[in-house]
């Protein structure tokens, strides 16, 4: 045989070519009862959370009731679950964590201190001190 | 529609996800599958447009079909050299710009091949490249406190930090 | 578009109630119960179908006519599960592309209420899916050797990638029972949103499960290989097959070009590790032969570009290869061997992972773009050492 081959899967990048969002399921548990419930009450009733929920089509939300504060939870593509606690939070705030969360990929929250992350080789390649003439090269 | 980013190098151009159109967004949003070629407009390359075009023909030839081919663009006066398939991590929240946004990049200072390099600190004209981002994901830095002392005040004052994050990812970077 | 479902009233084990339901679910797609203890052993994989067609004349295949009668979901009940509605909206798919297609696309069970499954769907998908990928992988990298090409394919469109596909698409399997389903007064049109693969017999497992034993059914012996000891389990390919199907599903409802711009989106955008696909037994052999089959008229020699001195505390090496006045590939090591080794290998490289463009620089068009014009290479073929 000449060339073996070694198997290997290609990489995923999401958003080269088709984007598919991360966040696919959201849970919204309330209290029909409990007075931390009072804002998530009112977004579902007022049809706040119907409208978000329109405008985000690509998302399943499943409403249940259940005693107990509040919670949401976002389940990601990546088999992560965050669950976020909405107990006494206004209306508006709840929108905002709903809009917020379902941003977001699932993977854990990291501190990228560059700019780029790349799978890609460099385009130039590594600088290399041999690739010039002998008389010129470094001498120490 | 390239104001209302208030940002010079980007431009809002597709929402692809999105059902309710900004007014930013062009009108023909096309929701079927994607990948809509929203066509470049004029107003970035107003400053551009003074520069004589170069002539990218070796740099393209040299470049694999576009391959072998990196950009530096300029957000905020900040640059960033990226390839296709880069992602590029933004420390702050982009106006505007939600999960699944097309953004055209257009204020590139360099174009570069394994051999040749265009470099226009002005920007390069925007006909002769494309180089477009998708938003992926409006997330945060992990949460950290900072402590500080005031003055006249025995105790360390706390301050929760959890900045915004934007991360784009390079959809396609071509010489046209 | 508020979507409800009603709460979960209880976890109802359902291990701890089979002796119970035994009597109640006797429906036809529960095929035994009782003595479950090695029923996957004997039963039937997802798509064999028994023969069971009949016919007015042996000869006349038109005449033929399967007594299993599936039947297709109604528009009307698809469009009332949340999870479908989700995912058509979320893969961007058109709106000519019905739900009741995309959820024929996530059954794969045979007896599911009398719903058809996606077998058809798979296999039309898998014809699509394999022509672009070749088609891709065929102009674009016309000197790739063949067990190379076989190993891109798979790494575009094997079971593994695709059901990370299928993960990132956020579909999800449909594990609770009919039971389950009842005592927790599940709305009855969610099913029709996941995949559909376990089949109801498998969800009342009869002992509970031991953790670190993993039993493998019929399917997944087959697919065992011994040497890594790896198989591929029923889940991917349950999800590979959902997302192959999902694929025929398009082609069916929106036509070849809408087909091809999603498998562009979706699969050919994937970085392919080409590089690290290599494994050469003798490269500098290969080399010699490779320039025999290309005619090169000068012998290929391999000489020392540059070295940091023998003596130096790391030693390095630039070698190259050289065919007449022409540099074939560079290679730097630590050691003379090494450095000449990477030249060779790198020279092979370069050759193998050639990528045409055409006269103005673009990529090579492909046969089945528009105004498609030959102007790509056709590779000589392997080498044989």
């Amino acid at each position: 045989m000449p060339v073996k081959a070694i198997a290997r899967t290609s990489i995923a990048r999401n958003g080269v070519g088709a984007f598919v969002p991360s966040c696919h399921r959201v849970s919204i548990q309330y209290c029909n009862w409990g007075g931390s419930s009072t804002g998530l009450r009112q977004a579902l009733k007022t049809g706040k959370i119907d409208k978000f929920a329109g405008e985000t089509q690509y998302i399943f939300y499943e409403v249940t009731k259940k005693p107990g504060h509040p919670i949401l939870k976002f389940h990601y593509s990546n088999d992560t679950v965050q669950e976020v606690s909405v107990a006494n939070l206004k209306a508006e705030e709840i929108l905002d964590k709903l809009d917020h969360y379902s941003q977001r990929s699932g993977n854990k929250l990291i501190k990228f201190n560059h700019k780029v992350m790349s799978v890609n080789d460099s385009v130039r390649g590594i600088w290399s001190p041999l690739h010039l003439p002998k008389t010129h090269r470094h001498k120490i | 529609m390239f104001n209302s980013l208030k940002t010079r190098g980007v431009q809002l151009s597709v929402q692809a996800l999105r059902s309710r159109s900004l007014a930013t967004a062009p009108a023909s949003i096309s929701s079927s599958i994607p990948t809509p070629t929203p066509t470049p407009t004029a107003t970035a390359s107003s400053t551009a447009s003074s520069i004589p075009k170069p002539d990218l023909r070796p740099l393209k030839l040299n470049s694999n079909g576009s391959r072998d081919l990196y950009a530096i663009f300029k957000l905020h006066n900040m640059p960033y050299m990226v390839t296709r398939g880069d992602k590029v991590y933004l420390p702050f929240r982009l106006k505007g710009a939600r999960v699944g946004d097309s953004l055209l990049l257009n204020y590139v200072t360099t174009l570069g091949s394994p051999e040749y390099t265009c470099k226009i600190d002005e920007g390069i004209p925007t006909d002769l490249y494309k180089l477009k981002a998708s938003v992926v994901e409006i997330t945060r830095e992990p949460y950290y406190e900072v402590y500080r002392k005031k003055q006249r005040c025995r105790r360390l004052k706390t301050f929760p930090v959890e900045p915004y994050q934007t991360v784009l990812m390079i959809n396609e970077l071509k010489l046209t | 578009m508020l979507r409800r479902s009603i709460v979960r009233v209880s976890q109802v084990k359902p291990n701890l109630l089979t002796g119970i339901c035994k009597p109640v679910l006797n429906t036809k797609n529960i095929i035994t119960i009782i003595n479950s203890s090695r029923s996957y052993s004997t039963k039937l994989s997802n798509y064999e179908v028994p023969v069971e067609a009949k016919y007015d004349n042996i000869q006349d295949y038109g005449s033929y006519k399967h007594n299993i009668f599936t039947h297709r979901l109604p528009e009307s009940s698809a469009s009332q599960s949340p999870p479908l509605v989700a995912l058509h909206a979320r893969l961007n798919l058109p709106s000519s592309y019905s739900l009741s297609t995309l959820s024929q696309a996530l059954n794969l069970n045979r007896y599911d209420d009398g719903l058809a499954n996606n077998f058809g769907l798979n296999v039309l998908g898998k014809n699509m899916l394999s022509y672009y990928v070749n088609e891709w992988l065929l102009i674009r990298y016309p000197r790739l050797p063949m067990p190379v090409h076989n190993v891109a394919v798979n790494a575009l469109m094997g079971p593994q990638v695709m059901y990370e596909i299928g993960k990132q698409w956020g579909i999800e399997v449909d594990k609770s029972s009919k039971l389950d389903k009842f005592l927790s007064q599940e709305s009855q049109f969610l099913k029709y949103g996941r995949l559909r693969f376990i089949e109801e017999e498998s969800k009342y497992p009869d002992k509970p499960a031991e953790t670190g034993i993993y039993e493998l059914t019929n399917e997944e012996v087959k697919s065992l290989d011994k040497q890594n000891s790896t198989f591929i389990s029923e889940e991917v390919n349950a999800y590979s097959s959902a997302v192959i199907a999902i694929i025929g599903g398009l082609y069916t409802h929106a036509g070849e070009e809408a087909t091809k711009e999603f498998i562009n989106n979706h699969i050919l955008s994937r970085k392919l590790p080409l590089e690290n696909m290599f494994e050469f037994s003798q490269p500098t052999r290969e080399l010699v032969r490779l320039c025999d089959k290309l005619q090169f008229e000068d012998p290929i020699d391999i000489r020392l570009i540059a070295e940091t001195g023998r003596l130096s505390a790391h030693a390095i090496y630039v070698a190259g290869v050289f065919c007449g006045v022409e540099k074939l590939g560079e290679g730097v090591g630590s050691s003379l061997a090494e450095a000449r080794t990477r030249a060779v290998i790198n020279s092979l490289m370069g050759y193998y992972l050639y990528s045409p463009i055409d006269n103005e620089g673009n990529e090579v068009k492909l046969p089945s773009d528009e105004e498609y014009k030959f102007d790509g290479i056709i590779g000589p073929g392997d080498i044989a050492i």
